[in-house]
């Protein structure tokens, strides 16, 4: 996977928690029933288009995904499956992959999908704006018959890295004969889209919903199973609450309510919440040390900043739990590469004082080593109380902290643009390949200023560069997790960017919804297969 | 004597004078709060969400990170008090300079003085203030700093038509006659004349002042540093359903303070106005 992929629209309020529901494995009793409209939420705002080539954010990714398709999706179990691919693979030196595609796909206006939407979907809207960090090795695409295309790279590509390409939200297959010879950015179609999923757009009411309908021609004999399909968006959490109690919405997706009102609302057994269906899209805080403060040049320092902080607290406290303390630069629901086996920079205030006296900063009269600028990103509620109780924990090892928590805008400027920060609290969402999307926060090309979400903290590593362009080419995939495990170790013990915690996103629905939350990354899921109990 | 017939004509409103006792207990709740409360009242001192009287270590209990809303509260007069105060210092500050000047020398001064005011006042306020917060950052001095500036023009006006009034009396041509320089006769002569209403003016403006750093402070952009009365009802405001008591508890100190200030605003009026002297 990789790249522009969920950095979804910040804005959406609430990370968290309560009580979870009590479900576990699918969501799913019995036949499906057919018929009946849907309505549906997020814990976000509007997109600025039904669909975005480059992304966007997961609110254009969210309404686009009902109606485009991909080549291949990701289950539950981490395997792979072909959606309008029909299967892919490597030749012997894995510069090129052949991929055969699916046949008998119509768009919702009755053409036929090609092979020649693929190459065009993949050279011009793929390699120039939706997964264009992940194609850099790409060479070209052709297609030598009627049901095959064939990629092309200039180095080895790992199978996997494939995959996930292929895999990546808004990697769509689009009809070239909307696309071609316009500016796929600026075409109207973004607005009322023609694709081939099991949805097909109706309308789009701005401020208030979405409204698509069921695809008769959709090429899974059976789905969709209901007949409509809203989007419905709500501007803040409570009027969320207050419209899922009454009924008017059936499932919100990506932290829809505020925490207490998740315990309350599963509470009166008419809704169930879950953690699952984030996989592929698992959210962090972190803290990071911005190398250009010549304070951060010894990495006991920067150790010792993490040291300072109990992570444990912040998972509990301000997350109400749907948090765990994080400890690598890979995520644990990562099972092809996170390793638990890694430099620990556990909760030690003493341990942290011992490093930052032994670094060369011990207090000075007024109880203060050196005093730091503390960033925290406005953009969650929660990154002002992460900022509020990092600042006392590193007050308490002596270091004098000035806390700033600006709004969305200056937050990005000044971490991402200006550098102007000693220590900032950000988050990211990962995909479980690492390449780039993990790596570029380390790697010396990673330092692109104006660029968000890359790497802010100046961190430089001629090691970990290499290391990261051995991970990109290496095809063998013991080999690969080999390198990955060697990274995280690096990283971790190294300390310019960890996580502090990793988010538990949740899904509220109510318990008439079937078939939920069973896609690593839900949100950007079909939904050809939900349907409603009666 | 003439002191004390003042003070007799302030207390004569009872709602002024039970306003000022207020603000005077305020006042003293702010100037002792590191008394009361020796260490910062941003630490996490106990369990979060913890009701009022749930622990008798924390009277008023605690907010969603566990920090103690009774100190907070006591701390949180000193930030908003200063505030209030200093915003409406450079308010009456900007206010009365502009317009003294405009009302004084009329003509193209006034007229460029007054359209400037009025300039400042189709600006919406609150937003106004937020978008200079945003631009300077959210530290204690921008905050006063950006209250300041949206609050200046009616005192401007005031002060303005004071002037107007003023500047042709016999006592001033007869200081003009005399030779005396315009500043001298601004400042010692027609200001001490003007500034009964523009005082009576620039206490509700500190009570303006604490409403705007509350909002400010509510929608996340007040000085992350400093405990104040709105950051705790924003802080509070996604726990609402439950724990109502976060938002409450500071929402009644705010609402408190800015009733004394109009009261006592009012008790001004009548102590300063002399047309309601004998009513």
């Amino acid at each position: 996977m990789t790249i522009k992929v969920s950095r979804r629209v910040f804005g959406a309020g609430v990370f968290a928690a309560g009580v979870v529901g009590t479900s576990r494995g699918s969501f799913a009793q019995g036949t499906p029933k057919r018929g009946g409209t849907l309505v549906a939420t997020w814990g976000g705002g509007e997109p600025q288009a039904c669909y975005v080539p480059a992304g966007g954010g997961s609110s254009p990714t969210f309404s686009s995904s009902k109606l485009f398709e991909r080549l291949a999706r990701r289950k539950m179990d981490g395997a792979f499956e072909g959606v309008l691919a029909e299967s892919w693979k490597p030749s012997a030196d894995f510069k090129t992959y052949t991929v055969k595609i699916r046949k008998g796909v119509k768009f919702h206006d009755g053409k036929d999908m090609t092979v020649d939407d693929v190459v065009y979907s993949v050279a011009e809207i793929w390699k120039k704006y939706a997964v264009a960090s992940a194609l850099t090795d790409f060479a070209g695409i052709e297609s030598p018959d009627a049901d095959t295309v064939v990629f092309k790279y200039n180095n080895p590509t790992p199978e996997f890295f494939f995959a996930s390409t292929l895999c990546s939200p808004v990697a769509y297959i689009v009809p070239k004969h909307v696309y071609a010879g316009s500016d796929p950015v600026t075409n109207p179609a973004n607005n009322a889209p023609i694709a081939t999923g099991p949805w097909k757009f109706k309308e789009w009411v701005r401020g208030s919903h979405f409204e698509y309908v069921k695809n008769e021609n959709y090429w899974k004999k059976d789905e969709p199973y209901l007949d409509r399909l809203i989007i419905r968006y709500v501007r803040d959490p409570a009027g969320r609450a207050a419209a899922m109690e009454a009924g008017d919405i059936h499932i919100g997706v990506f932290n829809p309510v505020a925490p207490p009102d998740i315990k309350r609302l599963t509470g009166t057994g008419k809704f169930v919440a879950t953690p699952k269906g984030y996989e592929e899209a698992v959210w962090s805080t972190t803290l990071e040390c911005n190398m250009r403060n010549p304070v951060f040049a010894k990495r006991e320092v920067r150790q010792a900043m993490f040291h300072a902080v109990n992570r444990e607290f912040i998972a509990k406290t301000v997350y109400y739990g749907y948090a765990r303390p994080g400890t690598s630069p890979i995520y644990s629901p990562n099972k092809e590469f996170y390793t638990a086996d890694t430099f620990k920079t556990g909760f030690d205030p003493k341990k942290a004082a011992a490093l930052l006296d032994a670094a060369g900063f011990p207090k000075k009269a007024d109880g203060k080593r050196f005093t730091l600028n503390l960033l925290s990103a406005g953009w969650f509620q929660e990154n002002g109380k992460v900022g509020a109780y990092v600042k006392q924990a590193l007050e308490d090892v002596g270091v004098g902290i000035n806390l700033t928590v600006p709004d969305r805008p200056s937050s990005i400027k000044r971490i991402y643009t200006d550098y102007d920060f000693d220590l900032a609290i950000s988050n990211q969402a990962n995909p479980s390949e690492p390449v780039p999307s993990t790596t570029q926060y380390f790697t010396t090309d990673g330092i692109m200023k104006g660029v968000p979400f890359r790497n802010a903290s100046g961190y430089s590593n001629p090691d970990v560069d290499k290391l990261v362009a051995s991970i990109k080419i290496e095809t063998d995939p013991a080999k690969r997790k080999a390198l990955v495990v060697e990274f995280q170790k690096i990283i971790a013990q190294e300390a310019p960017l960890l996580p502090l915690v990793e988010l538990e996103s949740i899904t509220l629905a109510s318990t008439k919804v079937q078939n939920h939350s069973n896609d690593p990354n839900f949100l950007a899921a079909s939904w050809g297969d939900l349907w409603l109990a009666s | 004597m003439q002191r004390f017939e003042f003070l007799g004509r302030f207390a004569r409103n009872r709602g002024a004078f039970v306003g000022a006792c207020l603000i005077l207990l305020v006042a003293l709740m702010a100037a002792f709060a590191s008394v009361f409360f020796p260490t910062d009242p941003l630490r996490i001192v106990g369990l979060p969400e913890l009701w009022p009287g749930e622990d008798p270590e924390f009277p008023l209990g605690t907010d969603s990170l566990g920090r103690d809303i009774l100190s907070m509260i006591v701390h949180g007069a000193r930030a908003t008090l200063l505030i209030g105060l200093f915003a409406s210092a450079v308010a009456t500050i900007i206010g009365v300079g502009v317009g003294a000047i405009a009302g004084f020398f009329g003509g193209w001064v006034d007229e460029v003085a007054m359209r400037a005011a009025e300039l400042f006042q189709t600006i919406p306020n609150l937003i106004f203030v937020l978008t200079i917060v945003v631009i300077l950052g959210s530290t204690l001095t921008n905050i006063v700093i950006a209250i300041g500036i949206v609050s200046w023009t009616p005192i401007a006006r005031m002060t303005r038509a004071e002037f107007l009034s003023l500047r042709d009396r016999e006592f001033v041509q007869a200081c003009r006659s005399m030779g005396m320089s315009d500043f001298r006769i601004i400042v010692s002569e027609i200001l001490p004349n003007a500034l009964p209403p523009v005082i009576v003016l620039s206490s509700l403006v500190v009570a303006g002042a604490i409403l705007f750093e509350s909002a400010v402070s509510f929608l996340g952009l007040g000085d992350p540093n400093v405990a104040s009365w709105g950051r705790l009802v924003g802080d509070g405001r996604q726990l609402i359903r439950s724990s109502w008591y976060i938002c409450a508890i500071p929402g009644i100190a705010i609402m408190i303070t800015v009733l004394c200030l109009n009261l006592v605003g009012d008790g001004l009026n009548d102590a300063l106005n002399p047309k309601l002297r004998d009513r």
